[in-house]
């Protein structure tokens, strides 16, 4: 009988890298939620999604965001991947903390995740949570964060830690 | 419990003169693993004595569950370890068996968890889910939902509950689309919000995706306080969104039933799961 909230994998980096993957994610869960806390390559970056290894446009996303004086939101249709938190930025120094809950990812509907982003800066920062939807009614096997929209321009620090749960209905 | 005595009539009168009400063991059927937990199936002989109830002990522990008919539980076992069970008849003198059935198949529990499955549903062709009689044995309780409403209609998805229908919700809330945050709040509704209000929720076959903690469920002193975290996104600018709700529902009764509905149908693949959080 699988576990009802159950820890698929993890990982903690070492050393600097593009893009940190978890693959072959089986079938047997209802939910998957990723939770990481990092760093980020310094320059202002961020982290992106795609799912199954897919950079077609069949990425959307929503969201709000505040900083230390303002709300705001902003919405991006047929997208090549999902912003982490585009409303912010990853610090090299301070750990960003962020989730991504997908809902029925080994369903046949195309899928839909929520994610939050927590980035205080000590006297600056970003807090947003959004809605991402990927145009796809296959299976979600292989999860891909990448430092930026690709492997190379922006890079995970050493210490981050990516770990990924199952959440199994009755 | 394990056993510390199950000396049996027929050995203590030296097994040479039948007694009337020794009973026979049970034909052992299936053995079922819950959380820390088994649940075993038998059949009650049909020779030998009276059995009062039947028991059921483990291999390896010796632990022991009793039932009057089948099945017997069997709880405080280990999780993540293999067990095997065996049943007897126990008689009007709480004498057992003086031979237990063969072995049931092999069990391994799982490990109680802070995180627990209790109930879902997938309510296509349907406009609600009840979740009902839900134990007060958590702290809070997690409704997710991936929610699919057929193209053409909208709706919110809502929740009320133990069929609370009056004006005794309240709730704010905070939106997001692709250019506008805003923020209101709704007194003496008849229900909580657990997807955008007055909004839409999903078109097309873009699920919904929302995430509902209901806190202090089980309290019966204090009003009860719910958030729910959702959204949905449809490509388009229009008809996407994302919202925070913070709700009460003011009743200080324990919440033993959630009804989750909509006014128009949940289309195929909409799952809607609770979960009990200790």
């Amino acid at each position: 009988m699988a576990i009802t909230y159950d820890k698929i994998a993890t990982t903690t980096l070492s050393s600097a890298t593009g893009t940190i993957t978890f693959s072959s994610i089986a079938a047997s869960w209802t939910d998957l939620r990723l939770v990481i806390t990092g760093t980020m390559t310094t320059g202002g970056y961020l982290p992106s999604f795609i799912f199954n290894s897919d950079t077609g446009t069949n990425y959307s996303y929503t969201e709000i965001y505040g900083t230390g004086s303002a709300a705001a939101a902003l919405n991006a249709s047929s997208t090549n991947y999902i912003w982490l938190g585009a409303g912010g930025a990853w610090s090299s120094t301070i750990p960003a903390f962020c989730t991504i809950d997908i809902f029925s990812y080994a369903g046949s509907t195309n899928k839909t995740c929520l994610y939050t982003y927590s980035e205080d800066r000590n006297g600056s920062g970003w807090v947003g949570k959004g809605v991402g939807l990927w145009r796809s009614t296959s299976a979600i096997t292989t999860l891909t964060l990448r430092g930026w929209t690709d492997a190379t321009t922006a890079q995970f620090l050493t210490g981050t830690t990516a770990t990924l749960y199952g959440i199994l209905k009755a | 419990m394990t056993i510390t005595n199950k000396v049996s009539l027929k050995s203590v009168n030296g097994g040479n003169t039948p007694i009337a009400d020794v009973v026979d063991a049970p034909t052992i059927g299936s053995a079922t693993a819950g959380i820390e937990l088994a649940t075993v199936t038998f059949t009650a002989a049909t020779t030998g004595g009276a059995a009062t109830s039947y028991g059921a002990i483990s291999t390896p522990g010796s632990i022991t569950g009793t039932s009057a008919t089948s099945p017997i539980s069997v709880t405080g076992l280990t999780g993540g370890t293999a067990y095997t069970f065996k049943t007897y008849g126990i008689n009007t003198g709480g004498t057992w068996s003086n031979v237990l059935s063969a072995a049931s198949n092999s069990v391994t529990p799982t490990v109680a968890t802070a995180f627990e499955s209790i109930a879902s549903a997938s309510p296509a062709g349907t406009t609600t889910t009840t979740f009902s009689s839900i134990v007060g044995t958590y702290s809070s309780l997690q409704l997710r939902i991936n929610g699919i409403i057929p193209t053409g209609l909208y709706n919110s998805i809502l929740i009320q509950f133990n069929g609370d229908t009056a004006s005794n919700y309240s709730f704010h809330q905070l939106t997001g689309n692709n250019e506008t945050v805003s923020g209101s709040g709704t007194a003496s509704a008849t229900y909580m919000v657990a997807t955008g209000y007055p909004y839409g929720s999903a078109v097309d076959s873009y699920p919904t995706g929302a995430i509902v903690d209901i806190h202090d469920y089980a309290s019966t002193t204090k009003f009860k306080t719910i958030r729910s975290f959702a959204g949905w996104d449809h490509n388009v600018t229009a008809s996407s969104e994302v919202c925070l709700h913070s709700g009460n529902w003011r009743n200080t009764a324990a919440v033993t039933s959630i009804r989750v509905w909509s006014s128009v149908n949940f289309g195929t693949g909409t799952s809607i799961a609770l979960y009990g959080i200790k």
